[in-house]
């Protein structure tokens, strides 16, 4: 089977295509019927939306048989393309439960709401299945896009607003210096694919000053997507001013998507020139790790909070990305699917004790949740455990894997960093859960009554689901590892 | 006489480049940018890619820039504002960090004489292709064949753009 005939383009982008069907079809929905007053129409559409990530779940699974076998194009229908769909359009279903109550409540326009989330997905699905740097442009600029009209989309919020000046402003001058770098990398390998890169950079040494400059410059580019340390200035105002199901998303999907990019161009086809980047790499995971956790331990707001988590995690990522093996490899599939389910499991949290809106997000008013809402403290602090990587959740086996992988190719100073710096996230992860179990809810009068929570089915699938993914990844790992060993690279 | 051609658009292009980050009105802004296309188009003819220039002329210089120019009209931008760069100080340090990182280069690239990698492309193969296909045909090929993918997302790229900048215009209520 090759792309020679272009039908099986189709093919290969079947669950993309069939998003980006879905999209189209509920905005055209949206304009079809013009009663705003539509209560129910988030309900709606929201199922409509989380139709087309299941269809699109469907067609991805159907692909398998042909993974490996459509490999000359531009696009790669290969078993880590598959696998990194499967984490993306999870984060998009969970992404798409948490928002449904959500727009209802603030009245956000529900049509473009959700087919902008849609359409992200597909920029991210795109993204990691391209083999041509021009492709990978594309897809992150249809995400990135997205995401920017979707962080500013409650135009009664001027947060939002700010936010989503300040992400398209920061964004669009990243994306300048992306592209910058793709056209130098062209200019002196004399192509855009990245086979032909590989091929070109086989004896290359380091006096290719122009390649070296386009390389570090698409590092730039990818490390300001996934708010790596210096590059991460905008992520706490740009999570803080977010509709909150988007924050979630952007802290998931656009990460994972980005990493799973970054790991096929960087760990792939341009490891020969692994000398002119892995310097770079080994410092700036080194800041990122250590510095975002010094400065998440002062935060009081949980989006900032966790935003500078976010970044920290980027920064363990990038350890995997520069040590390179099949364990790192491993480790680094394995950290993004369980981030992406613990991330989005403890945004369904905040969203519910935000009451579909955004108050109440200090790390106070979680106080006394224990006590009230023993379900919501539960889960949530599994999944804070988990992203600090307690043992019996997901997040301890994706370290150790990332750590072994670190150790495998003698990276030790990085492997103390990473300890050190999870041993620093301790403090903030589990100072929320102090909160909600070990604090009683200040009784002074003029403190606003917690309302009462009732939690949406939509919410409690997200929430269960998570809980079980989690434990489950944590206690019986080995099925999981042994299916994303099957979807190497460097298989 | 080509290297010296070459060269006043290559400094009208810089220059122009340039006037549109100090200029002191959105329409002068403006004004430069357009020099600046402009000569990067006359860049293109040099390198015989005429299809280019032309599209570079009608697309850039003249349909864009009409948008922007209407933009600013529309918005009443056309009169002086006070810089943001404030301060010798910022401008300094601005040109100092660029110069430094362009320094850097420079002294790498100095004592080996390269900047490619030893085997970079030439343009002899896509003489050959021009000669045999013609100057659209050398575009239109990849464009239909290899890269069909990314003409079509880049349909879906422009179409969410559009659908986010109404989503975020649109007034509700």
């Amino acid at each position: 089977m090759s792309f020679l005939n272009q039908w099986n383009y189709f093919l290969a982008l079947g669950p993309q295509a069939i998003l980006t069907t879905f999209a189209i079809g509920i905005l055209l929905f949206g304009v079809s019927r013009n009663n705003t007053s539509d209560e129910h129409q988030g309900w709606l559409l929201g199922r409509i939306s989380l139709a087309g990530v299941i269809a699109a779940g469907i067609v991805n699974a159907g692909l398998y048989p042909f993974a490996d076998r459509l490999s000359d194009g531009i696009v790669a229908v290969d078993r880590y393309a598959l696998f990194s769909n499967w984490v993306l359009l999870l984060g998009s279903a969970m992404a798409i439960l948490i928002s449904i109550s959500y727009v209802e409540k603030q009245r956000i326009q529900v049509p473009e709401y959700f087919a902008l989330l849609l359409f992200a997905t597909v920029g991210l699905m795109l993204m990691t299945a391209s083999l041509d740097l021009m492709l990978v442009f594309i897809g992150l600029e249809i995400a990135s896009i997205s995401v920017y009209a979707l962080a500013t989309i409650d135009q009664r919020s001027p947060k939002g607003s700010e936010a989503g000046l300040k992400y398209f402003l920061l964004g669009a001058f990243s994306t300048g210096i992306f592209l910058y770098g793709v056209a130098l990398i062209y200019g002196s390998t004399g192509s855009a694919n990245l086979t032909e890169i590989l091929n070109a950079t086989v004896d290359a040494d380091d006096t290719g000053v122009m390649l070296i400059t386009g390389v570090i410059m698409l590092a730039v580019g990818f490390c300001f997507k996934v708010g790596v340390v210096p590059f991460h200035m905008w992520t706490p105002d740009v999570y803080q001013g977010s509709p909150m199901p988007i924050t979630g998303y952007m802290s998931v999907a656009i990460k994972a998507g980005a990493f799973f990019t970054f790991y096929r161009i960087f760990g792939i086809y341009l490891d020969n020139i692994q000398f002119s980047w892995g310097t770079v790499f080994w410092w700036l995971a080194l800041v990122t790790m250590i510095g975002a956790n010094l400065v998440a331990l002062v935060q009081n707001n949980i989006k900032r909070l966790l935003a500078y988590s976010g970044i920290a995690h980027s920064g363990y990522l990038l350890i995997t990305v520069l040590a390179n093996n099949t364990t790192s490899e491993s480790g680094l599939l394995y950290y993004l699917a369980v981030y992406t389910v613990a991330n989005m499991g403890l945004f369904a949290g905040f969203v519910l004790v935000a009451n579909h809106a955004e108050h109440r997000v200090e790390v106070s008013d979680y106080a006394g949740l224990g006590s009230k809402q023993p379900f919501i403290a539960m889960a949530l602090t599994v999944f804070l455990l988990s992203l600090g990587g307690f043992p019996a959740t997901g997040g301890f086996i994706g370290k150790i894997l990332i750590l072994r992988g670190a150790l495998e190719d003698n990276y030790l100073l990085l492997a103390i960093a990473l300890v050190i710096s999870t041993l620093i996230s301790y403090w903030y992860y589990l100072r929320l859960a102090w909160f909600m179990w070990m604090k009683e809810q200040a009784a002074t009068p003029n403190t606003e009554k917690a309302p009462e929570i009732e939690i949406p089915l939509a919410l409690k699938l997200v929430l269960a689901v998570s809980l079980v993914l989690i434990v489950y990844a944590g206690i019986f790992p080995s099925q999981l590892i042994g299916f994303i060993e099957t979807s190497l690279l460097k298989g | 006489m080509d290297s010296l051609i070459y060269f006043v658009l290559a400094s009208v292009t810089v220059g122009g480049a340039l006037g549109v980050v100090f200029g002191r009105s959105p329409i002068a802004s403006l004004l430069f940018m357009i020099a600046s296309l402009g000569s990067t188009a006359g860049i293109y003819v040099m390198l015989e890619a005429h299809f280019l220039a032309a599209i570079q002329i009608i697309v850039y210089a003249g349909a864009i820039m009409v948008l922007f120019l209407f933009v600013i009209m529309l918005l009443n931008l056309g009169h002086d504002y006070k810089r943001d760069i404030r301060g010798g100080l910022a401008i300094l340090f601005a040109f100092g960090v660029t110069g430094g990182i362009g320094g850097l280069l420079a002294s790498r690239v100095m004592p080996e004489g390269t900047l490619l990698l030893n085997s970079y492309p030439t343009g002899v193969s896509i003489d050959t292709e021009i000669a045999e296909k013609g100057i659209i045909g050398v575009i239109a090929e990849p464009l239909f064949n290899e890269y069909i993918v990314a003409f079509e997302f880049t349909g879906v790229l422009l179409f969410v753009a559009i659908v986010g900048a109404l989503a975020l215009a649109k007034r509700s209520d």
